[in-house]
């Protein structure tokens, strides 16, 4: 018998140990006190809701998801590029600029992308209320992060004598930077940026949930009232939406269009950077914010935040991320064995 | 006494603990046509490295113009070409955007840009790229999709649009036919008064070698071994105990 070797690949479905103790916990909480439920749930899916009101709603709806996630999307993706390069090595290589201020602006990052985006609209929506605006910053946040982490490691990719070659032309230092950063910025958005629309289709749906609009409201108000036909109609209302705008988006090739159209693209993409920057800027500055009412119960429990509560809270977080994160990474690679 | 182009003092360069050049002194003066040779190892990359500014000496000076490296400003520092023996060209760009890129030390941010969505004009690059003998159906290709020798010749295009006053290349004839080797050489160790292309190729030129059949064309040769000089003469002073001595 082959004897277990521990080596980089076997490593990599270690993680599914973690499947041991989710598998006893559902086993030791097994019921069936919500069969029927489940039951009529499952059904729905075949049978969702059809008329004309629901079809509105649903086109209603999915509009404004549509218009939260792309705007949220396009926002974040701009900002992402520009922080992915702020927050790569060769900008401060190229720029000549002290690498402290790298490594401050990734420790900001970092923070923004721990904070997931439904705990960033929930705070703005008590200081802010809820609205459309609210939504898709809350969005913006920890995707401008998390967009500018991913391009930064692609740009760190660049082989250092290419940077050498170009940077020894001795062209102007913003013209070597875009040379350089170019091809690994398309190529990221190709691969990873064009996904993120789907991310933000659904993050606009969870948002949803929480009152701000969207597919997500109309999903909740279904779930709470048990109308699972009406649910279903709009969860497959959505999955027709993240389909077609993952078709239309891998249609979408920059190499293969026309140079009239780049050029306009590029003009309207400056035009839209500089939307948003204004608009955020609107944002931080109106004076229509609701007062931050929750501020004092906040500093009134601040006292506690190191008691043992606190600390088993914390670890209780730590372990349910383990366990997530070893279900995320082990199965992967077990399905693409599989179909392969 | 005419001053040279470029010079370096007593110029010693450590890689981790080895030393890959120690004490070399050099003066390049304008028109001239050197051959670098050595065996591999011997230092010629890390001389050229050194000469174009890339890699900084740990003891020595190097001047262009008679001045610091250091204290030398773009335009100054332009003025040097240089055709890698790696190539180092952008695998992602087409054949004439790399060659474009060779105009980035004289044109504007917007050109760079423009070059990047494919808008820029490219005829300069053409220009280059056929004296360089890239066929037009190569120059819209991407770097990916061409084979060695056509990159090989993108490179010398890109360094040569620079218009440079001097270029140093590090085995610039790998990967080319022998008479792509004898047409590319001619390019390169062209003088100022016998160059009837329309474009202008520099005076000044360094070219690291392992073939002893292309010597011909250079006026003054260079033998390193171990990271030092070993001789530097003219051509026709050229005997074969020198060559015994680096090989």
């Amino acid at each position: 018998m082959n004897k277990l070797k521990l080596n980089s690949s076997s490593i990599t479905f270690l993680p599914i140990l973690v499947c041991i103790p989710i598998a006893y916990e559902l086993f030791i909480n097994f019921h069936i006190g919500g069969i029927e439920l489940f039951k009529e749930f499952i059904i729905s899916a075949l049978n969702p809701k059809i008329n004309n009101e629901i079809i509105f709603t649903l086109v209603k709806r999915l509009n404004e998801t549509l218009f939260i996630a792309f705007f949220s999307w396009l926002i974040s993706i701009i900002f992402g590029v520009i922080f992915g390069i702020l927050s790569s090595e060769i900008f401060y290589k190229i720029l000549n600029l002290p690498i402290f201020l790298k490594r401050f602006l990734n420790l900001f990052l970092t923070f923004i992308r721990s904070i997931h985006e439904i705990i960033w609209g929930l705070i703005l929506m008590q200081i802010y209320g809820i609205n459309f605006s609210i939504g898709i910053i809350a969005i913006c946040i920890p995707y401008v992060a998390i967009n500018a982490k991913v391009f930064s490691e692609q740009i760190e990719n660049i082989n250092l004598k290419t940077i050498e070659s170009i940077k020894q032309i001795n062209g102007i230092k913003s013209s070597t930077l875009i040379t350089l950063v170019w091809a690994p910025v398309i190529e990221t958005f190709k691969n990873f940026g064009l996904y993120r629309l789907e991310c933000a289709i659904r993050s606009t749906a969870v948002l949803g949930l929480f009152g701000f609009g969207g597919i997500g409201t109309s999903i909740f108000l279904s779930f709470q009232t048990l109308n699972f036909r009406e649910l279903w109609t709009y969860l497959w209302g959505l999955a027709f939406l993240i389909i077609i705008s993952k078709e239309l988006l891998i249609k979408f090739n920059l190499s293969n269009t026309s140079k009239k159209f780049l050029t306009y693209f590029v003009i309207s993409l400056f035009c839209i950077s500089l939307f948003s920057l204004s608009f955020f800027v609107f944002f931080i500055f109106n004076k229509n914010a609701i007062p931050f009412n929750s501020i004092n119960n906040l500093l009134i429990s601040n006292f506690n935040f190191f008691s043992y509560d606190f600390l088993k809270l914390l670890l209780e977080t730590i372990v349910l991320c383990l366990l997530s994160t070893g279900i995320t990474i082990s199965f992967p690679p077990i399905f693409y064995i599989d179909f392969k | 006494m005419i001053n040279p182009l470029l010079e370096l003092k007593e110029v010693s360069y450590k890689n981790k603990n080895n030393f890959t050049l120690n004490k070399v002194s050099l003066r390049i003066k304008s028109g001239e046509k050197i051959a670098l040779l050595g065996k591999s190892g011997a230092g010629k990359t890390t001389l050229i490295s050194i000469l174009n500014g890339t890699l900084k000496p740990n003891k020595g000076k190097v001047k262009l113009f008679n001045t610091e490296f250091d204290k030398l400003n773009l335009y100054q520092k332009s003025k040097i070409s240089t055709i890698w023996q790696d190539l180092r060209l952008i695998e992602d760009l087409s054949a004439e955007q790399n060659v474009n890129c060779g105009l980035l030390g004289k044109q504007s941010f917007l050109f760079a840009f423009k070059n990047l969505l494919n808008i820029s004009s490219f005829n300069k690059a053409h220009q280059y790229m056929q004296v360089c003998n890239i066929k037009k159906s190569i120059f819209s290709k991407n770097i990916r999709k061409i084979s060695g020798g056509q990159k090989q010749r993108v490179a010398i295009a890109r360094s040569l649009i620079q218009e440079s006053d001097i270029l140093l290349a590090d085995e610039p004839f790998n990967n080319l036919d022998p008479k792509l080797t004898s047409n590319i050489k001619n390019l390169l160790l062209i003088t100022k008064n016998k160059n009837k292309n329309k474009i202008k190729v520099p005076n000044t030129t360094l070219i690291s070698l392992h073939r002893l059949d292309l010597l011909d064309g250079f006026n003054r040769i260079i033998g390193m071994k171990n990271g030092e000089i070993l001789f530097d003469l003219e051509k026709t002073k050229l005997k074969k105990y020198h060559l015994n001595k680096i090989y």
